[in-house]
């Protein structure tokens, strides 16, 4: 997460008014599609609740609707592709959450949101709604391709080379109900990034597409493939290091076919594609994609630039106004201090002079990591109507984001935010846990995660403290399937069954973006009650060893390695 | 009762999976290298009598694709054989019945249907007439599908209003 330095001289040269930042609008086909898969689903719940469609026929067509059958109730994952939300959606979710849910909804690492106790003769009334605003759950779960995912800065990012919006509604489209990858070995997972920084995880993603231009100003794709985490955490390889746009989803086709027809399905564990790149070797994998994409180049699915710019019609503009740049020091001076710690961590650089993005920590202390209430769902509706031109952005850390705000306008919004329990100042900081619902609600965890993740937020609860170690990913997986990316956090903590206790196993030294590195195990686990405590020990390691507060925790862990840390809490042998 | 170009149609294909099974029946899909061996490379099979593959079949090891063609689901959540589809009909230009049969069910139809599959066997248990609805239960779709295949149900473009 960049965190908000004032202005660089570079970017306030360039004037981005004219690519000025927008929202997908579905047009009558999208619609009609989202709405007509709620009437077949109903139709299969149904048929399911008679008794005509079997547990294991229905579980697949379920899956793919984003059901899952859970610990205490059904759980729906509704998708928010590529992050991108307007109030009117946020509205409904809040809705929802207060009509059929508890009141609540849990923000995940994949941009999406969660209802965790829903019935399941409620689902399809659900599905009604969300499709009364564009919304669905198409493809959250299930062995099919995933919602895609993406930066939560794209279009904003004053880092970014190519805007991936477009692209990531091309795959949107291209991805929805794709006839042919409907029953894939394993789940698929797609992310889009274009900017310097990789703020979309794209190493470990099933495939990671890094929209680039090469010398000649044509866009284009540096494709990754299989990369993930889960049991088998993997960092994804390059597979071409550009792609014309135009040839974007005929590519895919043939990435998704090779590994459709050869990916492993006799055991699920080695069912995705990373195992089939692995085994097969990168050279061997790329050689049968070539092959498969030398029947497809240029025909029936090549990109025309009239496809491209029809979706780009359908982002609506917002009016950004001519401003002049705010200074850090302009917009700082004799405001309180709370407000300026909340712009050093939450508020990120905007590419259009004058504007700023603001991140929402879901992290509060005591809170579960991305959870927010129906009441909160609506404040940050609203302050998105006032402040962002009603646009949001959920993040893959599981915060929320108003992309455009007026950099005068942000005390306005903490102000805001404090009414509701949403002005944490911890983006990026230690207490920005990411971590999976866990054991509390999820049947596949060995372990709880929120309580963890609570404990740990409570040790660290001085805020000076916090500033002072800087940033430091933490993240907290129930279980092997790591859905709290613990293998890729600066921390990583992995809950794991002993004798039916729950202990934590953790790791130091992983990291996300486009040097992404998988944590290394420091030793044997540890019982519940004792991970604060390690946790402290091990931040205690770095801040002593590190050579400036610029030395991230990554960084000191691959300098002097695993051996400080060991001899710090396991005790000198 | 079988489908055929989303018709209900008497009789069924009968997949005939070694030398011990019987050969009564309207419609037979013999093993592949029993179907070579009785037509060769000619087309002159009659049109009830046709050739089966699993669907992890290597394409490319057909000499010659028979008239009509049967892809074998074991398990409907394989999802090879809709792959192999598309290449057969894409690839090898196939114009003729290219038959789903086996683990065959009426939430699948549609997905296979747009994979190039005209005729379905269903798994007995189905209700053949009912499953038809399955064909209308969208008007809609984002992906672009090769010329080559005929039954199309109204596909659109990417990004179409």
């Amino acid at each position: 997460m960049g965190s908000w330095h004032g202005l660089t001289s570079s970017w306030l040269k360039t004037s981005y008014l004219s690519i000025e930042r927008k929202m997908y609008i579905y047009g009558e086909s999208d619609q009609k599609l989202v709405e007509q898969r709620v009437t077949q689903f109903r139709d299969q719940t149904t048929r399911f609740l008679e008794g005509s469609l079997s547990e294991d026929e229905f579980r697949p067509l379920r899956l793919k609707n984003g059901l899952y059958i859970q610990k205490h109730a059904p759980m729906l994952r509704v998708a928010i592709p590529y992050g991108l939300l307007s109030s009117g959606q946020l509205r409904s979710l809040a809705d929802i959450s207060r009509t059929f849910d508890r009141g609540y909804g849990h923000f995940t690492t994949r941009q999406n949101i969660q209802f965790n106790w829903l019935a399941l003769e409620s689902v399809p009334d659900v599905l009604d709604e969300l499709s009364k605003v564009g919304m669905h759950a198409i493809q959250t779960s299930g062995n099919c391709i995933r919602n895609v995912t993406s930066d939560e800065f794209a279009g904003l990012a004053p880092d970014e080379i190519v805007d991936p919006l477009v692209w990531c509604e091309v795959i949107r489209q291209w991805s929805t109900l794709h006839p042919e990858f409907g029953y894939l070995p394993r789940k698929f997972k797609i992310a889009v990034s274009g900017a310097e920084t990789d703020r979309a995880a794209i190493k470990v993603h099933d495939i990671g597409v890094l929209a680039v231009k090469n010398e000649s100003e044509e866009v284009g794709f540096s494709i990754y493939v299989g990369g993930g985490l889960g049991r088998t955490p993997i960092v994804g390889q390059e597979i071409r290091s550009f792609l014309k746009w135009n040839d974007l989803l005929t590519y895919l086709d043939a990435v998704l076919r090779v590994y459709n027809r050869y990916g492993r399905r006799d055991n699920k564990y080695k069912a995705r594609i990373k195992i089939l790149v692995k085994e097969m070797g990168l050279e061997q994998f790329k050689a049968e994609v070539e092959a498969e994409w030398a029947f497809l180049e240029g025909k029936v699915g090549t990109l025309s630039q009239e496809d491209v710019s029809r979706i780009e019609r359908r982002f609506v503009k917002h009016n950004f106004e001519e401003l002049s740049a705010v200074s850090e020091e302009d917009l700082l001076l004799s405001l309180p201090q709370d407000f300026k710690n909340w712009c050093r961590r939450n508020v990120s650089q905007h590419r259009i002079p004058g504007y700023s993005a603001a991140v929402i920590s879901l992290k509060k202390s005591g809170a579960a990591p991305g959870d927010a209430t129906d009441v909160q769902m609506e404040a940050v509706a609203q302050l998105a109507d006032e402040f962002s031109f009603g646009e949001l952005r959920v993040t893959h850390s599981q915060n929320l984001v108003l992309p455009h705000v007026k950099t005068t306008e942000l005390f306005n919004v903490f102000e805001k935010l404090k009414d509701y329990g949403l002005e944490t100042s911890n983006i990026g900081l230690l207490t920005d846990i990411i971590a999976c619902p866990g054991g509390d609600f999820c049947s596949l965890a060995n372990a709880v995660s929120i309580p963890v993740a609570n404990a740990i937020q409570e040790r660290f609860d001085s805020l000076d403290y916090l500033h002072d170690i800087g940033e430091l990913a933490l993240n907290i997986s129930g279980c092997m399937n790591a859905c709290g990316h613990h293998h890729v956090g600066n921390i990583g903590i992995l809950g794991v069954d002993k004798n039916g206790e729950e202990w934590y196993q953790i790791a130091i030294g992983g990291q996300q973006g486009l040097r992404a590195e998988i944590g290394k195990v420091i030793g044997k686990s540890f019982p519940r009650d004792e991970v604060p405590e390690v946790i402290e020990k091990l931040v205690n390691v770095y801040i002593r060893q590190r050579e400036s507060s610029d030395e991230t925790f990554a960084q000191v862990v691959s300098r002097i390695s695993l051996s400080p840390f060991k001899a710090e809490v396991y005790g000198a042998h | 009762m079988h489908i055929k170009n989303r018709q209900l149609t008497e009789g069924t294909w009968k997949l005939i999976q070694d030398s011990e099974d019987s050969r009564d029946g309207s419609y037979l899909l013999l093993p592949l290298s029993e179907w070579i061996d009785a037509y060769g490379e000619g087309s002159l099979a009659p049109s009830n009598v046709g050739a089966w593959i699993d669907v992890n079949f290597e394409l490319m090891d057909l000499p010659t694709i028979p008239n009509v063609l049967g892809i074998h689901f074991e398990q409907f959540t394989d999802g090879r054989g809709y792959s192999l589809a598309r290449l057969v009909r894409e690839r090898f230009e196939f114009q003729g019945d290219l038959i789903a049969i086996g683990d065959i069910l009426r939430d699948q139809l549609r997905d296979l249907e747009r994979c190039g599959f005209n005729v379905f066997v269903m798994r007995p248990d189905q209700d053949v007439s009912e499953s038809l609805k399955a064909f209308d239960e969208f008007d809609v779709s984002y992906q672009k599908v090769s010329s080559a295949y005929k039954i199309v149900s109204n596909p659109i473009k990417i990004g179409a209003d």
